[in-house]
């Protein structure tokens, strides 16, 4: 279990729950079964109601706070290794040293023994003579002990997240051990069952429950409502798996987005896409780099737009050629080795172990190259004309200006010829940034890496975006002016 | 993240660390759900509920060890010891009314529930105060969530003279 959803999960549990001193809850456990048993006459039978009694009460909950159990894995036996955080959320204090122990003797219907020592529902009892006097060593109906109020609650909540994950499956708890019948520790018996098997738990016999979750449902406070809405919000999104791996590492943030894509657009796991590629690695970066451009050019289709223009685009094309033939140059080894660790990162339990391995061998460089061959193909589907570009950016402007003024050169005024200085030197700093921009991702990149800092990511695209757009822009705008004149 | 650890296993280590109780509130009206199907009039049940409170507060007190010395602030952190609950106390002559507007054991309105759980509080407060030397003459819950007040308010009267402040401490 990661720690981030246990974070969450009871902070969630703390938000949503009102919270009472353990000796209080300790206290009124015991009056329950007094009552239970006083009225019954009957230790069995006060067992059996009391396990009945922790199940609907907490389906009451339950039905009030879906959006927080949602949140938890749908896999049964993920569920059932949860217990300890619901023992926690609902018990106040973490499951305390405690063993587990599997018996899959029967294979549909496998048994996660939690063996506890310390139950808090016990301390002192027998210390208040006169009010500790209950027949506690009695209490065991149907493998259940004085616990049986707390295992049918966790029944109810483990068996309600597989219930709204659509599972055919539950899980149903029974304290089997517990040391006021004599047992050296507690034990929760945890069994995942067929659902068709899942006994009904009736507590009131006839009881309309749908008319009584009715009457309550408009109750609910602004706070909670709102909070329900964050949950459902978050939960509609990510589940709990995703969530713990994107916070364990840095890795985790580009993984778990990636797996969705790759998911959701090649209608194929990533392991199986990234097998296609296994001994052809190369062919694979060169794909990544087609992708992202067409990504990036989904945004608003900006880079059509941009490239429109026949100017633009061929300034465009010789930024990206200046880039791809220095790359090396402008980017440090180091950072190059960062990102392609950081890939390895992304890439782990995603991708094929030899996959993986062969990317490991290519050097940084042969990635880079890679990328870029795949980015140009994209770049020259969206019109850059690579192969009728000049043999430098030069002399593609002093083409331009030919082009646009070669009727009409003689005829400038002084004033037009220094207004058409000022706007070269305007286009040439506004390349100068576009380019510095580009050339200063990598190392924004590594530093991001180094501190971690996972915001850092979002923020730097952004700022990538919004330098390509407002240049971009203002190219266009010099451009037209140049035309004017 | 900071746990709270249970390393002495005592009652008296479970005072400070808390638990969720909302499906245990659920529990109580669940609990008197089962008391009328084994035929037990609204009065008995009321007993009950006081009875639970007043055996809880028995064995509560035996690991209390509250500061206060005046009447209204001893209620005042007997119910945030014992409860969690942050209440308002107003003196009328030797009346104690107290107001809890997030009361542990009342949320919701029940259609077919007459007795609301804060009796349990009541009883559970009215044991203390006497075991404490208080001699309480009645403890009643006057308003209820689970009447479908706004706030749960409990009236506790002490046959001490208590001299009058009129206001909320």
């Amino acid at each position: 279990m990661g720690n981030t959803f246990k974070w969450i999960a009871l902070k969630a549990g703390t938000a949503l729950g009102r919270h009472v001193p353990s000796l209080f809850y300790q206290l009124y456990y015991r009056e329950i079964y007094r009552q239970l048993f006083e009225i019954t006459n009957d230790p069995k039978m006060a067992v059996d109601l009391s396990y009945k009694l922790g199940y609907t009460a907490a389906d009451e909950s339950a039905q009030r706070q879906t959006a927080v159990f949602r949140m938890f894995p749908s896999d049964p036996v993920k569920v059932l290794e949860y217990i300890p955080l619901m023992w926690q959320i609902y018990f106040g204090t973490p499951m305390q040293k405690y063993t587990t122990e599997w018996d899959r003797s029967d294979p549909e219907r496998p048994i996660l023994k939690y063996k506890i020592e310390i139950d808090p529902m016990t301390f002192d009892i027998g210390k208040d003579k006169v009010r500790d006097n209950l027949p506690f060593d009695q209490f065991w109906y149907n493998q259940n002990c004085y616990g049986a109020l707390m295992a049918g609650l966790l029944t109810q909540c483990s068996s309600f997240v597989l219930k709204l994950k659509g599972k055919d499956q539950r899980i149903i708890l029974h304290n089997t051990k517990n040391a006021l019948h004599g047992d050296p520790y507690f034990e929760f018996h945890c069994q995942i069952i067929p659902q068709e098997e899942f006994p009904s738990f009736e507590l009131i016999e006839g009881f309309d429950k749908e008319h009584y979750y009715q009457q309550f449902l408009g109750e609910r406070s602004a706070f909670e409502s709102q909070a329900d809405n964050i949950w459902k919000k978050i939960t509609n999104q990510i589940d709990i798996d995703q969530l713990d791996e994107m916070m364990e590492d840095s890795a985790g943030l580009m993984r778990v987005p990636l797996r969705k894509l790759i998911k959701k657009t090649a209608k194929m796991s990533p392991f199986e896409l990234f097998d296609h590629f296994t001994n052809d690695e190369d062919k694979f970066f060169q794909v990544l780099g087609f992708l992202s451009v067409h990504i990036f050019n989904e945004k608003g289709q900006l880079l059509e737009k941009l490239f429109s223009n026949d100017e633009i685009r061929r300034v465009y094309g010789h930024i990206f050629l200046f880039m791809k033939n220095n790359a090396a140059k402008l980017t440090p080894l180091s950072v190059i080795h960062d990102l392609k660790d950081y890939f390895l990162q992304v890439l782990s339990g995603i991708a094929p172990e030899v996959f993986i391995q062969n990317i490991d061998k290519l050097s940084a460089e042969e990635i880079l190259q890679n990328y870029y061959q795949g980015a140009q193909k994209a770049l020259t589907d969206l019109g850059i004309p690579f192969s009728e570009l000049k043999s430098n950016l030069y002399q593609e402007i002093a083409q331009y200006g030919r082009n646009s003024d070669q009727q009409t050169t003689s005829n400038f005024t002084e004033q037009q010829l220094i207004k058409r200085e000022q706007l070269y030197g305007e286009l040439s700093q506004q390349m100068m940034i576009i380019s510095g921009a580009i050339i200063s991702v990598p190392m924004q990149f590594s530093l991001m890496l180094f501190y971690k800092t996972l915001a850092g990511s979002t923020e730097l695209l952004t700022g990538l975006f919004k330098t390509l757009r407002e240049s971009g822009q203002k190219i266009v705008d010099i451009l037209d002016s140049l035309k004017d004149l | 993240m900071t746990e709270p650890v249970l390393t002495n296993l005592t009652r008296k280590s479970l005072i400070t660390p808390k638990m969720g109780f909302n499906q245990m509130r659920n529990a109580l009206y669940w609990l008197q759900r089962i008391m009328k199907q084994f035929d037990l009039s609204e009065e008995e049940i009321f007993h009950r509920l006081k009875s639970m409170g007043a055996n809880i507060g028995a064995t509560f007190f035996q690991e209390l060890s509250p500061n206060s010395s005046n009447l209204p602030n001893l209620v005042k952190e007997l119910y945030k010891i014992t409860l969690n609950s942050k209440v308002s106390v107003l003196q009328n002559e030797n009346k104690l009314y107290v107001e809890d507007k997030n009361c542990a054991l009342c949320k919701y309105k029940y259609e077919d529930i007459q007795i609301p759980g804060c009796n349990i509080s009541v009883g559970m407060i009215q044991e203390i105060l006497e075991r404490s030397g208080y001699k309480v003459i009645s403890g009643e819950v006057i308003e209820s969530k689970a009447l479908g007040n706004k706030s749960c308010i409990h009236e506790f009267q002490i046959e001490q003279e208590v001299k009058s402040s009129g206001q909320y401490f």
